[in-house]
């Protein structure tokens, strides 16, 4: 059978805990991955689906699909391109981009996602959240933050694409998502976002010190050295979700993945 | 002149369903939507704008047989016709016709940091070995981004003048501009076009290089065909007594405003400086290169550290196209309100001709975006155009109020709206919007 | 193929996927066809008679699934049929549901297949570090329970993501468990022609197309 390879070797000890996922971000503008820089300009790159199928022959751990036209159009455009993804890549996929009902939920549960990123609705009908989860589970509701960096260890939640402020404290809003019921919380830096100029770590930081639901960066991500950067802190990040460096090809879900394993050697690791 | 008046409420029975006053300003008196991207026909041509006069009729924007617009058509030629490989030839051999290496400047780049002049003068330094000057005619008020953006262009590697206009003089000519045309922004762009060639006439530099050609947006499509800029813009034969400043006669604004011809010569066409630019060429850098707004944003990033606004500009989605002025706000505001065309629908126009965006996402943004009150400066524009008599003892008398109120200002607004594209329903709406209305 | 004695018949021979409502179907159904199954997917209890071997898929809650599993008349096919000795695989909450209670919004009753129950995996004792459990874990089996199903070379490493897990009475019925910091969480359950796993196969590369493969011939 000619199946996808696993990306780690069969001989590796098991640990006490998942080690930091990686995960291919790719948005998505109707049939388009497209791609940003600080989420903006966006700039068309391809055929989604064929991006999705090359992570996942490169052992990607999970897929992320953002529609960034969802709350555009005020509707969802999904179904074909999960369809599609999921007929050939057995791995769990993420959806995202306008997603402001539990009956929306429903339709893309049943056309091939695994969880839902939640942002702009979440801001405008926090009820939501709870409702999906009630009928879903946690663990397939994910908050979705873009923080947006405002001052000393200080960041806004933007919504709808980027283009629109909140007022809103990140700090608190993903205390508050926490207690809406999300299972896993993505923050993405709308300042770092297209630029590789590495995560931003006290962002991680100071989200990981009021989350203990698992915690996804994006954002910045310029290669392996980032990686190591957020992984040197023991039980900083549960993941990573990556688009810019992998749609340019400025490296490979491997090279990433290789320096996860690197770093839950037993040695690397340092407090947080 | 006599005292301007403050504008009255309108008549809005002239706006209701059935209307009967013509066009304002010349303009068609259909609206037609071009059928590639979301411009109008009601989109107005650059003016020479030291000779606009108020209520002077406008040229719009042509469409072709096929109801395509000149700027889609050119948009088109750029990508399939033009031999960008010749172009680049001929910009190396202008270059080598001008390059110094006597350590002087051999070229004048007028810009504001934002990402077209970052990318003119980085390709202009580094690809084509130019020595460039950059010129900067300063916003009437920063953003702090823009500010940013500016000294990070310079920071980049790029020698920089700033001419920063006398502050009193410029707010008297942006009320009256915005009061007598609608147009507040005029101030600025008489400087930004201005300024280029009168430094270069005074540093003795032969060569200026402008970005895009307005032509690619919808100016006469055979202006394209143009490497240089016609100096019918930037430079005149007629005496100063027969131009318009803030759509008033020179010579009133010194005899009644209190402004001297000094004051006023940064936004007059060069005339003494004349002599000294006999040999001075203006080019468009957008005839050689091939231009793409957002590639430029992208290698503004790449090469420095360009930041986009950190937040939507009213009226539109974007964030990366021209975010250094807070008076943008009003510019587009009160450009909608005159033609009937927002800035989302520039932003998207220029998007759907770049292959950025499809015409249906296009019209999209236009409806969620275009025609939104520029609220978050609101306060500060209205005191900026606000000439209090103690600051300003001549021009506030030629004003019945001279302090400007967002109710003035929304006053002013629907005094220059023209019936046959806005109607009253309980609030503006547009006639002819490009998705039609249902009624 | 199927087992002598039942008494059924072998028109509709295949994987019966249960629809009731809730759940990735789809990565499901692909999964299995790429494996080889005939795959039929629905919510009628007349069809779980002439199926093969079933399978109990399931992302959400607990009492919602029951519920809906009621709803449809599907719980005493399903006892039924795995009482007679038809294969039956419960995915996730698939397999929680295999037990007797949850402790998921209140206390609800399952199907009682296996004794045990299912509760948070957040609470004390032994509470796990984080709320949700995430992520590609390798498996520990113990040589001394080994299991009919799985061979020593399936450690995976399988995709959970969950925040609940089931405790099973009898350890015999472990065959396979992760530790998740001080909690210990069982992700494969066995007992006799009743399969449960905690983590996606279907999501789970060719570590867990492995599994589904072999579970077309068990």
């Amino acid at each position: 059978m000619d199946l996808a390879p696993s990306n780690r070797p069969e001989e590796r000890l098991s640990s006490q805990r998942p080690e930091p996922r990686v995960i291919a971000r790719l948005d998505l503008k109707g049939p388009n991955l497209i791609k940003g820089v600080q989420m903006e300009g966006l700039r068309i790159i391809g055929d989604p689906a064929l991006y999705a199928r090359k992570y996942y022959s490169q052992g990607v751990d999970e897929i992320l699909f953002i529609d960034t036209v969802a709350s555009l159009y005020g509707r969802q455009h999904m179904s074909e391109i999960l369809e599609e993804t999921v007929r050939e890549t057995y791995v769990p996929v993420t959806v995202g981009g306008g997603i402001s009902s539990v009956e929306d939920v429903r339709l893309l549960l049943r056309a091939g996602a695994d969880k839902v990123a939640i942002n702009t609705a979440a801001v405008r009908n926090p009820k939501l959240i709870t409702g999906i989860a009630e009928s879903f589970g946690s663990q397939c509701v994910v908050g979705s933050i873009q923080a947006k960096k405002i001052g000393d260890e200080k960041w806004e939640v933007l919504i709808e694409g980027g283009r629109e402020r909140t007022g809103l404290d990140v700090l608190q809003w993903a205390e508050d998502l926490l207690e809406l019921g999300v299972g896993e919380i993505l923050v993405t830096s709308v300042d770092r976002d297209g630029t590789g100029a590495g995560f931003d770590k006290s962002l991680a930081q100071k989200v990981r010190q009021i989350v203990d639901v698992p915690l996804i960066v994006s954002g910045g991500c310029s290669g392996p050295g980032d990686v190591l950067e957020l992984c040197l802190h023991d039980d900083l990040v549960d993941g990573i979700a990556v688009g810019y460096g992998l749609h340019y090809e400025k490296f490979t879900v491997g090279d990433l993945s290789s320096q996860i394993e690197e770093c839950s050697k037993p040695e690397r690791v340092e407090p947080l | 002149m006599e005292v301007i008046p403050r504008p009255e409420p309108t008549n809005l029975e002239a706006f209701g369903k059935d209307f009967q006053d013509p066009p304002k300003y010349g303009l068609p008196s259909s609206v037609q939507y071009c059928v590639r991207c979301v411009i109008s026909n009601q989109r107005p041509n650059s003016s020479i704008e030291f000779l606009h006069a108020p209520g002077e009729g406008k040229k719009t924007i042509a469409f072709n047989n096929e109801g395509v617009c000149d700027a889609c058509v050119f948009a088109e030629r750029k990508r399939t016709e033009i031999d960008w490989n010749q172009r680049r030839e001929e910009l190396r051999a202008l270059c080598d016709r001008f390059r110094k290496d006597d350590g002087s400047y051999d070229c004048i780049v007028p810009g504001s940091g934002g990402k077209d002049s970052f990318f003119a003068s980085h390709i202009l330094k580094n690809e084509y070995g130019m020595h460039p000057l950059t010129v900067t005619w300063a916003p009437h008020i920063y953003t702090d981004w823009g500010w940013r953006n500016f000294q990070g262009w310079i920071h980049s590697g790029q020698d920089n003048l700033l001419m920063s206009p006398n502050g009193r003089v410029h707010r008297v000519l942006t009320r009256l501009a915005t009061e007598l045309l609608l147009h507040p922004f005029q101030p600025f762009i008489l400087g930004q076009k201005g300024l280029a060639p009168k430094m270069a006439a005074l540093h003795n530099i032969d060569l200026v290089f402008f970005g895009e050609n307005e032509a690619e947006y919808g100016n006469p499509l055979g202006d394209n065909n143009q490497a240089v800029r016609s100096p019918q813009y930037y430079a005149s034969e007629r005496g100063t007594e027969e131009m318009y400043l803030g759509g008033v006669k020179v010579s009133d604004l010194i005899t009644q405003f209190g402004l001297s011809l000094n004051d006023l010569s940064p936004y007059l066409p060069m005339v003494a400086e004349q002599e000294r630019a006999k040999n001075l060429e203006v080019h468009y850098l957008g005839y050689y290169l091939k231009w793409h707004p957002q590639g430029a944003y992208y290698y503004a990033v790449e090469h420095g550290s360009f930041e986009p606004s950190p937040e939507r500009t009213p009226g539109t989605y974007s964030k990366y196209n021209s975010i250094d002025d807070k008076i943008d706000d009003l510019h587009y505001y009160t450009t909608g309100a005159k033609f009937g065309i927002g800035r989302a629908s520039y932003d998207a126009s220029q998007e759907v001709r770049s292959g950025e965006i499809d015409r249906k996402e296009a019209i999209a943004l236009v409806e969620k975006f275009d025609h939104e009150f520029p609220e978050r400066f609101i306060t500060e524009l209205m005191e900026y155009l606000s000439l209090p008599a103690n600051q300003f003892p001549h021009a506030a008398a030629m004003f019945e109020e001279p302090i400007m109120s967002v109710e003035y200002f929304n006053n002013l607004v629907d005094s220059f709206r023209s019936p046959h594209l806005w109607c009253w329903n309980d609030g503006w709406t547009l006639r002819h919007p490009i998705v039609p209305r249902k009624d | 193929m199927f087992k002598a004695g039942t008494g059924r018949t072998a028109v509709t021979a295949g994987t019966l996927i249960l629809d009731y409502g809730l759940g990735n179907i789809k990565s499901l159904s692909e999964a299995l066809k790429f494996t080889g199954h005939d795959v039929t997917v629905s919510d009628n209890p007349g069809d779980i008679r002439t199926a093969n071997r079933l399978i109990l898929p399931g992302v959400g809650s607990f009492p919602s699934a029951m519920r809906m599993l009621q709803d449809r008349n599907l719980v005493s096919g399903i006892v039924g049929a795995a009482q007679s000795g038809v294969p039956l695989l419960g995915v996730c909450l698939g397999m929680q549901l295999l037990f007797e209670v949850s402790h998921e919004q209140g206390m609800t009753q399952g199907l009682s297949l296996l004794a045990g129950h299912v509760k948070p995996i957040w609470e004390e004792p032994d509470p796990s570090p984080r709320r949700t459990h995430i992520g590609w874990r390798i498996l520990e089996t113990n040589p001394d329970n080994k299991s009919n199903f799985l061979n020593s070379s399936d450690v995976g490493p399988f995709y959970f993501v969950h925040s609940f897990s089931a405790i099973p009475k009898s350890h015999f019925v472990e065959k396979a468990k992760v530790t998740f910091g001080a909690r210990d969480i069982t992700s494969v359950v066995e007992h006799e022609n009743i399969i449960g796993m905690q983590f996606h196969p279907e999501k789970s590369r060719s570590s867990g197309l492995d599994l589904l493969s072999r579970f077309r011939t068990f």
